[in-house]
């Protein structure tokens, strides 16, 4: 999928939560490099994600940038959760989480097919439904001490914005965080960037009702 | 003014009496709160049904922008728009409301068979058992919700026991029910969360003309305050059961895990949302009417229950009055016109 079509359905159409999401982006990516990017339009902002995502590309050398990027988001994002879901042994009945943690790899296989495809117009859509998921297996592991669930919320009420953020920065530090210029480009940062996007954009389109929110 | 039967009706003999009464209600503050409460809730009832049912694709931008004129571009209202995607939702939602009318209430009638099928294709004959069992106790209540709505058409009186007997009956099944959605869930389908949500409708209604009676029976005797049915907050717990973390979890396993369409997590969303709201409304409208018949009552020189109907009027004669204008307002097409007061006779 190309990354300005992915910025153009995301970051550009975010409502109210892009002061929110500029405030954490520029707290953790440099963007700007004279002027304050606190000054920068939402349009403006959208360039500067994009000149991001072409950096990153000619670094690793790699013309579907986005593609790869994707992939090594689901592994990482697997790799934090698979640990704190609990599995039942065959007699019993497979527990909640475990069950809502295959749903998602169904999301997974379905990205992956996408990605191989000609027709990429749904991966957005799948990746948020897949990142819901396990945005919120991950804040109910968080919520009990990194030990293993069995069962979750799977609410977007429920998710707490600066945990997620800070644990999952936290989780691969060394790669993360913004050491040397080295790191600033590299897949694993991206991955991260990644993560901040499509995170807002679970926050910006959550469905809220007259006395409920989603 | 005409007596309230449920349902929509035209007024037209006015009798002098009751024309002082409703001059004093307007008056009062309290009660102004309440009739303004029910008539936007009633307006933005309509506007989630007639999403629905002016859903056609054609006819959308124009439907969209009727709709929208009658104000309350809330969020829930925006939910409910993307709602002509999801046809679980709609049958639900349209299932709402069903309980008032007898016409409609035939129509909810009918979801019996649909759930008698289903219950066939089963596998565990202890499910089988459990539900068959809520669907003897369901086929009853329908029976007993049935003659009550008669009376009413007929403006029979309905004895206090045995409107008592019909909400207790309800709450019953609709926990039976409930309790089989909680061990079973991998085998909780469409029909039986229509069933859940159209039990809470007619216990809704029920419970509303209960209080009235009970209300009018026992006032001289009741102590400051204590008005209600000893039973009222049990009933009222099943409006806290179906808002419950439990209950949203299996709303959500429903849609995306047991259903067989592939709904996303956003319509998911949608649907458990619009459903919760729902529930919430109705636990209003039973308050409402609660503060309503004890506000009339404390009023002076209103001594007679009966204008309890004529706040229902008023409220019904509002809600008409700015959908019609609305309507007269857009250029809508013939058959959309239709619709609309076709969609106006289920509220």
């Amino acid at each position: 999928m190309d990354y300005i079509e992915f910025i153009k359905q995301t970051v550009l159409k975010f409502d109210d939560v892009f002061e929110d999401f500029k405030d954490v982006i520029n707290e953790e990516f440099r963007l700007a490099k004279i002027i304050d990017s606190k000054t920068f339009s939402q349009q403006v902002f959208c360039e500067k994600l994009c000149d991001y995502f072409e950096m990153v590309a000619i670094k690793a050398y790699e013309e579907e940038i986005l593609n790869v990027i994707i992939k090594n988001y689901m592994k990482q994002l697997e790799k934090l959760v698979k640990p704190g879901i609990k599995s039942s042994n065959k007699k019993q009945k497979s527990t909640r989480a475990k069950t809502y943690f295959d749903k998602a790899n169904k999301y997974k296989s379905r990205i992956n097919k996408e990605i191989k495809g000609k027709d990429d117009s749904e991966i957005t859509s799948f990746l948020v439904a897949y990142t819901r998921i396990m945005i919120c297996l991950y804040s109910s592991i968080i919520k009990n001490g990194n030990d293993e669930i069995d069962n979750f919320n799977l609410s977007v009420s429920s998710i707490d914005n600066s945990e997620v953020i800070s644990h999952f920065k936290n989780s691969n530090s060394k790669k993360i965080k913004l050491s040397t210029w080295r790191e600033h480009y590299s897949i694993d940062r991206a991955v991260f960037l990644l993560l901040i996007i499509i995170f807002y954009k679970i926050i910006n389109d959550q469905v809220k009702g007259e006395f409920f929110d989603a | 003014m005409t007596k309230s039967r449920g349902s929509f009706s035209m007024p037209d003999v006015i009798n002098v009496n009751h024309l002082d009464q409703l001059k004093q209600f307007l008056n009062n503050k309290n009660v102004i709160e309440i009739v303004e409460r029910q008539t936007d809730q009633k307006i933005k009832t309509f506007q989630k049904v007639a999403l629905i049912n002016l859903a056609d694709e054609s006819l959308k931008q124009d439907s969209y922008q009727f709709i929208s004129s009658l104000g309350f571009k809330n969020a829930s209202l925006s939910v409910i728009r993307h709602v002509s995607s999801l046809e679980g939702l709609g049958l639900v939602l349209n299932g709402l409301n069903l309980g008032v009318t007898i016409a409609g209430f035939a129509i909810m009638a009918n979801k019996l068979s649909e759930l008698e099928r289903s219950i066939k294709e089963l596998e565990h004959s202890m499910q089988q058992g459990f539900l068959q069992e809520a669907l003897y106790k369901y086929r009853n209540v329908l029976r007993k919700y049935e003659s009550m709505l008669d009376s009413r058409k007929r403006e029979k009186a309905f004895d206090e026991h045995d409107l008592q007997d019909l909400v207790n009956d309800l709450d019953n099944v609709l926990r039976h029910f409930l309790d089989f959605l909680k061990q079973y869930s991998q085998d909780a389908n469409k029909q039986i969360i229509e069933l859940i949500f159209s039990l809470l409708s007619m216990l809704t209604i029920s419970l509303r003309y209960f209080d009235e009676l009970y209300y009018s029976n026992h006032r001289h005797k009741a102590y400051d305050g204590d008005y209600w049915h000893l039973s009222h907050d049990s009933w009222m717990e099943t409006y806290e059961m179906m808002t419950s973390s439990w209950f949203v979890e299996k709303l959500q396993d429903y849609c995306l895990i047991d259903n067989p369409n592939n709904w996303l997590p956003y319509g998911m969303d949608i649907y458990v949302v619009s459903l919760l709201d729902q529930v919430e409304t109705w636990r209003h409208e039973v308050l409402d009417n609660q503060s309503l018949i004890v506000e009339l009552d404390n009023m002076e020189d209103v001594s007679d229950i009966e204008v309890l109907n004529l706040v229902r009027e008023e409220v019904s004669e509002r809600v008409k009055k700015r959908i019609i204008e609305k309507l007269n307002e857009a250029s809508l097409s013939d058959e959309l016109h239709e619709k609309v007061l076709e969609t106006l006779q289920w509220i």
